[in-house]
């Protein structure tokens, strides 16, 4: 019976959104929502992708999502123990989301006329990186609802085998989907947001990486679930991750954040939306503690594969307070205050990227543990010997990021061989998904450290035909042209840079859209592994000089490849778990 | 065995205290460092002084006073719609900047004109003015 009801829901629910969906690509501007997201004008993936440009549709979107993971856990998994309770609990979460929509969120309600046209579409938004990441990141929301259902059964059924399995199973599946949507995120925002960045601790941003830091911790606490300690961690970290990702949502939508980007403000969805997290909060929380009693715990083993995974998820917890106070110490003070602040990147980079180091040294005890276990005194010298040269070097005037960059360079090279040195010995790798994990992640860091040290920005003003050297390389402005498209016009500059003989293309745009008259700016990009050129028209000036801003950022394309090295390393581990 | 246990614990204790109390003195200083202020216009104006170190002025950029100026530097003026406060900024401008729409800009008060080393335009929700044609 229950599977059935699952079913039902879905497909529902399924027919309610292939309903919206068709008013989109009807063009039926009478529905208040269709009207303020889209136009006639609109190409038709945007017409279709403008269904989750904004709030009402994409919290239906996410509906959808947990109605349909609700079903296929019926469909896979309806023989398990631990199905009735995780229904129970998507059940529960499903009905409150659907009272919210239904009551502050209704993307169904209509003019009593027909306008002849919408408003449509944000330019920021008519781009396909962009267009995908909302519903990649919702779906990691729904699958770390799922994941939590299956930790609350286990409260209440015990943690058997059976149930471990999926949980890793469906614990692997979010922590790819969530990352896979901080990626996206990321690489539209280096491409499309034209400051050349790809991360900047705005608030939004760093909503999302409060669930992303415990689902990690939670990931590695599946891995000694025996053991009573991290038992606990694990399931305590299962039921942060999920809450995480509801405070996420109510502070976007809430319109509490003064960011970038963030959704419309409107104080009765805040508010539900805060009412919902504080009953999920206290219910499974007051669960969490209540059944706690029955963990008795003893600290792990010093030197062992559980103790260094207690300390990872600790700094881990660390991390994520730091990042939760910068992002919710601003809107409190707000809130009770009234005294606005804003804190600045460097208050998350300069806390945070000594963290990662420690993490770093963790991954690299990890490695050689046995040698550390049987010469513990001699490892103890040398790690003090190791931290206070680091120390020292830190104190002195040499850079800290160039430090940064040695030890990294030399953790990578270690992890490296290692590897190497097991494969060419047993013809395998053993844990493969670990150590590639591990790697890329490691990777990753070097790669950011060296985009913050090395890259350069300037700005300049520019005719056609104009040239300049900056860095080793000459930037010449070669043409500027108009063209017309389906909604937008734009100017279009192309430039050509020159590097030892070696002559690349860049072209950017500035786009005024027909509708609303905004004004996009395209960048032009030209990438190599180690560098890339990147170039972002600006204004037009009265002797018909263009201002242009010109970075050469380091790493990037390092970046995208250990972060996908990394999202490659999650699904194979999930996947060979399992033996499918 | 027991005493050496005991003994373990009280380091472990010990060493956790002294690492919270390290990141406890690490956060509050970077806190310290990277807090700046978010005023608006109005909010300036109530200071009553000509200068004023980093902070984050806020508001929307008043109509038809956005100037190119020599070089790369631009002029324009930002209003709470009760008090406004110029600005200076050299740079290119971010694809968002227009008039009428919001703005943030980083930098620092000096003999009551603002200089920005840094401009961040905001994205309004309701950016766009709201045709409406009825068809009959």
């Amino acid at each position: 019976m229950g599977s059935k009801l699952s079913y039902a829901n879905f497909s529902v629910l399924l027919i309610a959104c292939a309903y919206l969906a068709y008013q989109f690509l009807q063009d039926n501007f009478s529905f208040i929502y269709v009207f303020e997201n889209s136009s006639n004008l609109l190409p038709v993936f945007y017409k279709f992708s403008a269904f989750w440009s904004a709030h009402e549709g994409s919290f239906l979107l996410m509906i959808l999502f947990l109605s349909g993971s609700l079903a296929v856990n019926n469909l896979l998994f309806w023989e398990e123990k631990w199905i009735p309770i995780s229904n129970a609990t998507i059940a529960f979460i499903l009905f409150f989301y659907l009272l919210f929509q239904i009551f502050t969120s209704n993307p169904f309600l209509t003019f009593d006329i027909l306008p002849k046209n919408g408003t449509d579409l944000n330019p920021l938004l008519q781009d396909p990186l962009l267009a995908i990441h909302p519903p990649v990141l919702f779906a990691g929301y729904v699958f770390y609802a799922v994941t939590f259902s299956l930790v609350i059964a286990g409260l209440f059924r015990g943690f058997d085998k059976e149930l471990f399995k999926n949980l890793k199973l469906w614990a692997g599946i979010s922590w790819f989907t969530l990352t896979l949507a901080i990626l996206l995120g990321s690489i539209w925002a280096y491409y499309e947001l034209g400051w050349g960045g790809y991360w900047f601790w705005d608030p939004v941003e760093n909503i999302v990486l409060l669930p992303w830091l415990a689902g990690t911790a939670f990931t590695h606490s599946l891995i000694y679930s025996r053991n009573k300690i991290l038992l606990s961690w694990m399931v305590f970290l299962g039921i942060s991750t999920f809450l995480l990702s509801i405070l996420g949502s109510f502070i976007v939508r809430s319109g509490i954040l003064n960011s970038v980007h963030s959704f419309a403000s409107d104080p009765s969805r805040g508010i539900f939306l805060l009412s919902l997290f504080a009953l999920f909060a206290f219910a499974s929380l007051g669960l969490f503690f209540s059944k706690s009693v029955l963990l008795k715990s003893n600290w792990p083993e010093l030197i062992s594969k559980q103790y260094l995974l207690v300390l990872n998820n600790i700094v881990l917890v660390v991390i994520l307070l730091i990042v939760f106070l910068g992002t919710l110490y601003p809107i409190v003070t707000e809130v009770f205050y009234n005294q606005k602040l804003s804190i600045g990147p460097d208050y998350f980079s300069s806390l945070i990227t000594p963290l990662v180091f420690v993490l770093i040294a963790l991954f690299l005890a990890e490695q050689f543990l046995g040698y550390l276990k049987s010469n513990q005194r001699n490892t103890l010298i040398i790690s003090i010997i190791i931290a206070s040269v680091f120390l020292f070097l830190f104190i002195s005037e040499l850079n800290p990021v160039t430090l940064g960059l040695i030890f990294v360079a030399l953790a990578l090279i270690i992890l490296l061989l290692r590897a190497l040195v097991e494969f060419f010995s047993t013809k395998d790798i053993k844990v493969m998904h670990k150590i590639l994990g591990h790697f890329s992640v490691v990777l990753l860091t070097f790669s950011v450290l060296l985009n913050h040290e090395f890259s350069e920005t300037i700005d300049v003003k520019l005719k056609p035909g104009d040239e300049i050297e900056f860095s080793g390389a000459t930037l010449k402005l070669e043409s500027i042209n108009v063209e017309g498209q389906a909604n937008f016009d734009s100017v279009v500059a192309s430039f050509s840079v020159l590097e030892s003989n070696l002559k690349k293309t860049l072209v950017s745009e500035k786009r005024v859209y027909k509708i609303g008259g905004v004004i996009t700016a395209e960048t032009g990009i030209s990438s190599s592994l180690i560098k890339d050129y990147h170039v972002v028209l600006g204004d037009r000036y009265q002797d018909g000089s263009w201002s242009i801003r010109y970075s050469i950022n380091y790493g990037i394309m390092m970046i995208w490849i250990s972060s996908i090295l990394l999202l490659f390393a999650m699904l194979y581990g999930t996947i060979r778990r399992h033996g499918y | 065995m027991i005493r050496k246990n005991r003994l373990n614990r009280i380091y472990l204790i010990a060493f956790f205290l002294l690492s919270l109390g390290a990141i406890t003195f690490f956060v509050l200083r970077a806190l310290e460092n990277n807090i700046d202020l978010y005023l608006t216009p109005t909010e300036v104006k109530a200071q009553q002084i000509q200068e004023l170190e980093d902070f984050k002025l806020g508001g929307m950029v008043k109509e038809n006073s956005v100037e190119m100026l020599e070089e790369l530097n631009v002029s324009f003026v930002v209003t709470d719609f009760e008090n406004e406060i110029s600005v200076i900024y050299k740079g290119v401008l971010p694809n968002l900047f227009k008039e009428n729409s919001g703005v943030v800009a980083s930098g620092f008060l000096e003999e009551n004109k603002f200089i920005a080393y840094e401009i961040l335009a905001k994205h309004d929700e309701n950016y766009m003015p709201v045709k409406l044609e009825v068809s009959d």
